[in-house]
């Protein structure tokens, strides 16, 4: 199997297919302003168009579904650089640089950065979807039930602990919620209805999008209503870089560009933890690394760089794992997972068999993605930010609105919606007392793979739990999993004793 | 904002007793499913419930009982903040109250209709500026989603 041969071959393809192109064009678009708008995210952006697209063929939904991905992650930087709010959490890192740049008059020089830099983040992300997925793909056809029992808790914990860095005991709490919970509906070996109560509705179990919708939407529409402060906005585009190129930015960073691509891409394939987690560690190597790490903070072009390459490298990253595994490794890839599903392609170890063409393609898809997105940014990304001036209190209605719609068309009833508020107000208070709301999700879609997987394993050997510690895979994973949790406490108790001595 | 309001605090325990309680639920019922199945006794639909509501109740209980942190430094006045807090939580139960009578009223009235108004009056509490303008945009907003999802996608709306 040549990946990387026919990915060019894809490439060619699908420019030459004009109603793809179109399509992809918009979703781009559709994502960039997304973006744009705080409060709504990448998560939202593709579950909304996850049901716009239900009656498109597989090839023209994924490839918007990755448009609205990339565009969103990127479009974040815009309201990151000119609002100081990050238009997605993906671009947190993004403001400690891009808004004093903006602030002082440097608008437009680091919006073009942050372009650039996303773009050739993507394409990093795009060489490691073509490479490594097949690499990965081949290592998940070794997995057993076994592995994939704790593969499940694994993910779960290590989103838990990147995702709530400060008390991951709250990663953790909220990732096997999200995996208690998931424990709704029919029960996959012996079809007994667990937790139904008579009600057929939840004979299916719980849908992902209402949950993902819930989780993420509503506590960004109730923060935003609630909130009372009103947000700098830093459009001075009156100042140029005239002693920098966008040329000589790129040659004096390439190692930190490098760097935070694979420091992304990796980050990315960790299950569950997404772009924000990914931009906010390359942000950190860049300033440790830094000839200049005073900069960092007050407008350091390497700083910018860095969280803006990572974030978007992230993304392809965060999609390998849904093609070879079937674990997510963000948010937004969770819905590209169950979108993939809808579409009638399964995702996991036997995807390249049953689909041999899909890890090129959609590697191509990234690839026209990033370059409509550079397209854009470069071209019509200050129009974009008019958006801006839109108040947020006309803004979240509206938004909620389109999210009690996307859920509703999902299967047509009003149930969905109900669930959707439900863990939407599930998810506000989990926001309110610092959970995590990624390692829920994670859980919540992990749950029935560990759920099956675990009694399997159980079932095939007769109750012992031993092949759990004599198989390698599962082995290093068990060993990564104590090695996770044991991180997380030891150094603070010493740390702790230190401080008492 | 946890640590704003000081680390682990009274807000921890609350949380972890209605999550130990949601975890309870789960057991007990799961409890109550059967341990016999035509795969034996591995096969148990409950066997993984248990394992999972046991750990949730584990990790809560920790929480419950650690030790309280160091505060972290107060940002603004005691007197402030409820003020603040308490004006927020009025927006907060508003919306809620708005959000919620929208769900329920759909289906039962026109969609164009309803979401026109309820975008609108949401908008003109909080933004209680341009009426005109807001009242203009709900309603070109509403038939914007409805056209898209309706009539150019054939997707159902309540």
């Amino acid at each position: 199997m040549n990946v990387l041969g026919s990915y060019f071959e894809y490439i060619v393809e699908m420019l030459s297919d004009p109603l793809l192109l179109f399509n992809m064009a918009w979703a781009t678009l559709l994502g960039i302003l997304i973006g744009v708008l705080p409060g709504l995210t990448a998560t939202l952006g593709v579950a909304i168009l996850t049901t716009l697209t239900f009656g498109f063929p597989a090839k023209t939904a994924i490839a918007m579904l990755i448009g609205v991905y990339i565009g969103a992650i990127y479009g974040g930087s815009r309201t990151a650089i000119v609002l100081n709010i990050p238009g997605t959490p993906a671009n947190a890192a993004t403001t400690v640089d891009g808004f004093p740049l903006a602030r002082s008059g440097y608008a437009g020089f680091a919006l073009n950065v942050a372009t650039i830099m996303s773009g050739i983040g993507s394409i990093i992300g795009a060489l490691f979807i073509v490479t490594l997925a097949p690499l990965l793909g081949k290592l998940a056809l070794q997995f057993g039930s076994w592995e994939f029992a704790v593969l499940a808790i694994f993910g779960t914990i290590i989103a838990g602990s990147l995702t709530a860095p400060k008390d991951p005991l709250k990663g953790w709490i909220a990732g096997f919620l999200g995996l208690m919970i998931s424990q709704i509906g029919m029960d996959e070996i012996t079809s007994y209805p667990r937790y139904t109560f008579g009600n057929i509705q939840l004979y299916g179990g719980i849908a992902l999008l209402p949950v993902l919708v819930g989780v993420y939407g509503i506590p960004e529409i109730l923060m935003s209503l609630k909130r009372t402060t009103k947000a700098e906005v830093a459009l001075d585009f009156s100042k140029k870089k005239s002693d920098l190129s966008y040329g000589g930015t790129i040659l004096k960073n390439w190692l930190n560009i490098i760097r935070s691509g694979i420091v992304g891409v990796f980050i990315g394939v960790i299950p569950g933890v997404g772009e924000d987690v990914a931009s906010w560690v390359s942000y950190d190597l860049a300033k440790r690394s830094s000839k200049e790490p005073e900069k960092f903070g007050n407008g350091s072009i390497e700083g910018l760089s860095s969280a803006e390459t990572a974030n978007n490298a992230c993304v392809a990253g965060a999609i390998i794992p849904v093609l070879t595994l079937a674990v997510p490794g963000s948010a937004p890839a969770a819905v590209l997972l169950a979108a993939l599903w809808i579409h009638g392609v399964r995702a996991g170890p036997l995807l390249p068999i049953e689909h041999p063409e899909m890890i090129g393609n959609v590697a191509a898809m990234f690839t026209i993605a990033t370059i409509l997105m550079v397209i854009f940014g470069l071209v019509i990304t200050r129009l974009f930010l008019k958006i801006l001036l839109v108040p947020t209190e006309i803004l979240m209605p509206i938004i909620f609105v389109l999210c009690v719609v996307g859920t509703y068309v999902l299967n047509g009833r009003m149930f969905d919606v109900w669930i959707m508020l439900l863990f939407g107000l599930l998810g506000y208070f989990m926001r309110l007392n610092d959970f995590p709301a990624a390692p829920f999700v994670l859980g919540f879609i992990l749950g029935p793979m560990a759920d099956t997987n675990l009694r399997r394993a159980l079932m095939l050997a007769k109750g012992s739990l031993l092949p759990f510690v004599t198989r390698p895979v599962s082995l290093v994973l068990l060993i990564a999993i104590v090695l996770v949790i044991a991180s997380k406490y030891i150094p603070k108790r010493r740390g702790a004793k230190n401080e008492n001595e | 904002m946890g640590a704003i309001l000081g680390g682990f605090t009274l807000k921890d325990k609350i949380t972890a007793v209605i999550f130990i309680s949601l975890a309870l639920f789960f057991l007990i019922n799961a409890m109550l499913m059967p341990f016999t199945t035509e795969y034996g006794k591995y096969g148990a639909p409950g066997i993984v419930p248990i394992v999972l509501s046991v750990i949730v109740i584990l990790l809560n209980l920790i929480m419950m009982l650690r030790k309280k942190q160091e505060k972290a430094p107060v940002q603004i006045t005691n007197g402030d903040r409820k003020k603040l807090f308490s004006f927020e939580n009025k927006r907060l139960l508003i919306s809620v109250i708005f959000c919620l009578t929208y769900v329920l009223l759909l289906g039962h009235l026109n969609f164009i209709a309803l979401t026109s108004v309820f975008v609108s009056v949401l908008s003109l509490i909080f933004y209680r500026k341009k009426p005109i303008l807001v009242i203009l945009t709900s309603v070109l907003v509403t038939y914007g989603i409805y056209y898209i999802f309706q009539k150019l996608f054939l997707l159902p709306l309540p």
